[in-house]
């Protein structure tokens, strides 16, 4: 082939960008890109985020936007969701036919939802909470199955600081351009597979090779937007909490831990006899769940100088 | 030349990826929403619901957000007057009690009453007073109907003590702080009128 009869190379990428596999990920990041401004407008036009907001006008506007909103994410979930699911039963079919189900019950989905919640919420709150709140419930219905493994997923990627659908962004992104470039240099020139199974199993590699690619540029994102833990149930375990009642027994008493804040108070049991008082500390020992308190001894059993000192 | 269409390719990627980036730049600029002390925002996310005491991202469309206060609040139980408290020796006393509640910091809690209360009852220090007063009033009149005056001047904290045990533990992820007693008067049982 003489170099002069070769396509230019824009039309050579547009071709490959809207022709089986790479044009299923085209789609994809089309929603997604659409998505994204979406976003970006949403929070440029701040009274979509507004929740102090409690204008009285605008029912009809709410139930609009509501429905809308509902729609695209619905959309966009919805093929999230079909990704997934097509990734995981591994199969041509399940990418398209997993995509478009999920685009078409998401959207109808969303549709629904987002309307019926549109003009419910848009009606009793306005038009910001109705958006809100309309879109979110449209959008969890649709993700839920999806989603609830993605977190599995995201979990172990150490992605869960991330917000997902920055993730999702990324993973997309990376498979397109994977799945792009495999098919200009490798795909085009093998010619003993027919090409469904190639292009599948092009964009299948691509999924599963991005994965762990996203994780590699968006963890450090996550230790950037890293937020404080909170006290969790286990941290009081091991401390030592000031007792705040006259008395401990199996069945009543209570303590203050301290968080670095102004404390918790949590409930303390000890079922064996003890001199606990108010003021005195005590040692928590475990958490008892069914009780939902913690089990405590007194310090001055464990530590004689302590005693002595007080 | 497939190396031109490499890098345009590349070029889309690295192109999409800087404004991904620059857009989530401006979102955590727009989007981030800030807690005050004695706050706690709960976001419910599309899988789970997430609470946070320092701030966090609200993605509008996807991420429905509350603030709530979890500050300490005071409910007063003001027995004067006509409404002198009977004790258990027929006496009857003019006394207030005060009992200082919060919801704790943690998730759990604060979960527990934003579901059970709710964020705007839980920013209306009167709604929150008449929602526990009943509760707190029981207690207090269980407690001292058992007592005598005298166990109300000298032992006061073993009764306030009891209060807080009659109260329970079932305040909706409120937990109490404190509870005082503070007695004006002895009233006669003919009453003062």
């Amino acid at each position: 082939m003489r170099p002069d009869l070769e396509p230019p190379p824009m039309t050579e990428f547009l071709a490959t960008t809207f022709s089986f596999p790479t044009v299923i990920f085209t789609v994809l990041l089309a929603v997604c890109c659409a998505y994204w401004m979406m976003v970006i407008v949403g929070a440029l036009g701040i009274d979509a985020l507004d929740f102090d907001f409690d204008g009285v006008d605008g029912a009809a506007d709410g139930a609009a936007e509501g429905a809308f909103e509902g729609a695209m994410e619905g959309v966009a979930e919805g093929a999230a969701e079909g990704v997934a699911e097509g990734a995981l039963e591994g199969a041509m079919e399940g990418v398209a036919e997993g995509a478009a189900e999920g685009v078409v019950e998401g959207a109808m989905e969303g549709v629904a939802e987002g309307a019926a919640e549109g003009v419910v919420e848009g009606a009793a709150e306005g038009a910001s909470e109705g958006v809100v709140e309309g879109a979110a419930k449209a959008a969890a219905e649709g993700a839920v199955e999806g989603a609830s493994f993605l977190g599995t997923l995201f979990l172990t990627l150490k992605l869960r600081n991330v917000p997902m659908t920055l993730v999702l962004s990324v993973w997309l992104l990376f498979s397109w351009t994977l799945t792009s470039l495999l098919q200009a240099s490798v795909l085009s020139k093998i010619s003993f597979l027919p090409p469904w199974l190639g292009g599948t199993a092009v964009a299948l590699g691509a999924l599963i090779v991005s994965l762990p690619l996203t994780s590699v540029f968006v963890r450090p994102l996550g230790k950037l937007l890293k937020v404080e833990k909170p006290t969790s149930k286990k941290a009081i375990i091991g401390t030592i909490v000031k007792i705040d009642t006259s008395r401990v027994d199996a069945s009543f008493g209570s303590a203050k831990a301290h968080d670095g804040g102004a404390g918790l108070i949590v409930r303390v049991r000890c079922d064996s006899d003890n001199k606990l008082s108010r003021g005195s500390k005590a040692l928590v020992v475990s958490y008892d769940k069914e009780r939902d308190a913690y089990e405590v001894t007194p310090v001055d059993d464990i530590l004689p100088s302590e005693a002595g000192r007080k | 030349m497939p190396d031109a269409q490499v890098l345009i390719t590349l070029g889309v990627t690295v192109g999409m990826t800087l404004a991904l980036a620059l857009g989530m730049a401006a979102l955590y600029a727009k989007l981030y929403v800030k807690v005050d002390q004695g706050h706690a925002l709960i976001i419910n996310k599309m899988v789970e619901v997430q609470v946070f005491f320092t701030g966090g991202l609200v993605i509008p469309m996807v991420h429905n957000a509350e603030i709530i206060d979890i500050s300490k609040r005071q409910v007063v139980i003001d027995r004067r007057g006509d409404r002198a408290l009977l004790l258990g020796d027929g006496a009857r006393a003019a006394l207030v009690a005060d009992v200082y509640l919060h919801v704790n910091k943690t998730p759990d809690d604060v979960l527990r009453a934003a579901q059970s209360i709710g964020a705007a009852r839980l920013a209306d220090p009167d709604a929150i007073e008449s929602l526990f007063l009943p509760k707190l009033e029981s207690a207090v009149e269980m407690v001292c109907a058992r007592a005598g005056f005298d166990a109300l001047h000298r032992e006061r904290e073993a009764l306030a003590d009891r209060i807080l045990e009659t109260i329970g533990e079932d305040l909706d992820g409120f937990v109490v702080d404190e509870v005082t007693l503070r007695v004006f008067d002895r009233t006669s049982t003919e009453g003062a009128a």
